[in-house]
């Protein structure tokens, strides 16, 4: 029950963090109820998109520190989502699951500060140069996660 | 069964997605940042599909276990995956705690045993998720097999002994004259007799030397007759006949066996069973376990094979004396001329469900009906010299096998 109220939790922080006005959090925070209500179900991806659709209507500029935390809110909601998604709802995750999804989303959440950082820097610079490294970026996260994933002994 | 993505994967790869192409559409650089953990999501994921399929197994840790009691069921999965759910549902005879678990190992679920009987989880499943939530597997059924539930013994404790004890060693004083620790009489002493029975104190008071004679303790052999031929619930909750008998029945055994009785037992219900006469702990499993299995239930005629009892066997029925099958039985029973004894196991506040549909004036009248046709059996029985006695708990037998030991002596 506790993952399903943080799916809710990290949509309409989300939300809240792009400025979007109020009829727009109303959709959001509905469609997170219903992600919350259905983990393993479409409604979560849905309700996470319409925060990307509030993003990108309503959304602060790139510098914004705003976007780190709404970057954080979609991390917690999705990491949630799947550990809700793991079973009924009395179901009991383990310790260890926990903990192992717990740093997952750190991580995830870190490496998307430090491309939001490096955006920033080359926003601050060359306004121009922001697209490529961004992308750039994106593609050397991926391209690192793909890596590492192959070595043995990774999780 | 395989290997198919999950809504998590579907999340991540579409979240991804959208957000880069809202970012190019819109214009708008911080949408690259929110696609930053989907993308890394999503590779990850897709590179750690699972290749194999993995196979839960579930298994009981006790073969096992005394009714009141818990245990656990053990759960395992053989293969490739990160996570583990199990679900494990209570059935209405099995207490399941918890009853879904994700783990990344092997895990285990308390099962607590509210009734004997043999038992299963209404359900077992697992759940396999793979390398970063990417891919699952299942729910796929594991089943424990069945969980062989042992009646509660009560704690019982009878004070008479048997009436006609013919074995070589026991607990029970016999009516031969041994070595022993029961007093029997003091009589002259007899060339043969052993200087240290000498009773010294008398001897000195009489002209000639008297000796104290005991009886020797021997063992007895029972035979327990348990009916389930019918099973008679009483208030919701409370015992039923066929729970007080098998609980008797298991009580009874356990008090003779611990008094290095021989004990047999032989169930009257739709499949009948004989649980032939012996003794020792091994032999108390053996009965537990065949009451257990045991399954009420009606049948035309009671399957009675022929008794094989030793003579001066004593022969307790508990029985609710409600079949009209039982008469068959009781017939064979008293035609051994074996001592029996009847222990009524109908509940004190018993009364029959009545079929859905059916005036409750007329069922309680059916049962009135019912109620004196076993009191004519009772009387019947009583007046043929079979003592019928409800069972209370510890020493609901001792004034009726002390008065059958004391009438041959």
């Amino acid at each position: 029950m506790i993952a399903r109220g943080l799916v809710l939790l990290g949509i309409a922080g989300a939300a809240v963090a792009s400025g979007a006005p109020l009829v727009g959090l109303l959709v959001c925070v509905v469609l997170g109820i219903a992600a919350g209500a259905l983990p393993d179900s479409p409604a979560p991806a849905v309700a996470t998109m319409a925060v990307l659709g509030a993003w990108a209507a309503w959304g602060h500029g790139l510098t914004s520190p705003l976007v780190v935390v709404g970057v954080t809110g979609l991390v917690v909601a999705h990491v949630a989502a799947h550990l809700a998604s793991l079973g009924p709802p009395d179901l009991r995750v383990g310790r260890a699951t926990l903990a192992r999804w717990s740093a997952r989303g750190v991580v995830l959440v870190a490496l998307s500060a430090v491309v939001w950082g490096c955006l920033v820097l080359a926003s601050h610079r060359t306004p121009s140069a922001a697209w490529v490294v961004g992308v750039l970026a994106a593609l050397g996260a991926g391209a690192a996660a793909l890596v590492a994933a192959r070595q043995p002994g990774s999780s | 069964m395989g290997w198919r993505p999950t809504a998590t994967l579907a999340r991540a790869v579409g979240c991804a997605t959208v957000a880069l192409a809202l970012a190019l559409v819109a214009g708008r650089p911080a949408l690259v940042v929110l696609a930053v953990p989907f993308a890394v999501h999503a590779a990850l994921a897709l590179t750690r599909r699972p290749t194999s399929s993995p196979t839960g197994r579930a298994r009981w840790r006790a073969e096992s276990v005394a009714e009141g009691q818990a245990t656990w069921l053990d759960l395992r999965l053989d293969g490739e995956a990160e996570d583990v759910t199990w679900v494990v549902r209570s059935s209405s005879q099995l207490d399941c705690e918890p009853q879904a678990v994700a783990a990344s190992g092997p895990t285990s679920v308390r099962v607590g045993a509210r009734r004997w009987g043999v038992r299963e989880p209404a359900g077992v499943a697992y759940l396999a998720t793979g390398g970063w939530g990417g891919f699952r597997v299942g729910p796929a059924p594991a089943s424990p097999g069945r969980l062989r539930v042992l009646p509660a013994a009560l704690a019982y404790d009878a004070s008479a002994p048997l009436p006609h004890p013919l074995g070589l060693v026991g607990a029970h004083a016999s009516h031969r004259t041994g070595a022993g620790l029961e007093y029997n009489q003091t009589r002259a002493f007899a060339s043969g007799d052993r200087l240290r029975r000498i009773n010294w104190r008398v001897s000195s008071r009489t002209p000639s030397l008297l000796v104290d004679t005991t009886l020797t303790e021997d063992d007895a052999s029972v035979l327990l007759v348990v009916d389930l031929l019918t099973d008679v619930a009483g208030r919701p909750g409370n015992a039923t006949s066929a729970d007080l008998g098998v609980r008797a029945t298991a009580t009874l055994a356990g008090h003779h066996l611990a008094l290095g009785d021989r004990v047999g037992v032989r169930v009257l219900a739709s499949s009948s069973t004989t649980v032939r006469a012996g003794s020792g702990r091994r032999h108390l499993r053996r009965i537990q376990g065949v009451l257990a299995g045991s399954v009420p239930g009606s049948s035309e005629r009671v399957a009675m094979p022929p008794l094989r009892t030793p003579p001066g066997t004593t022969i307790i029925l508990l029985s609710p004396l409600l079949a009209t099958a039982l008469t068959d039985a009781l017939g064979e029973l008293l035609s051994h001329g074996r001592t029996l004894v009847v222990v009524d196991t109908l509940p004190p506040d018993a009364r029959p469900p009545a079929a859905p549909g059916t005036d409750p004036e007329l069922a309680a009248l059916a049962w009135r009906m019912r109620a004196l046709d076993r009191a004519e059996v009772v009387a019947a029985l009583e007046r043929v010299g079979v003592r019928v006695v409800p069972w209370r708990g510890p020493g609901s037998l001792d004034v009726v096998l002390r008065q059958l030991a004391r009438g041959p002596r």
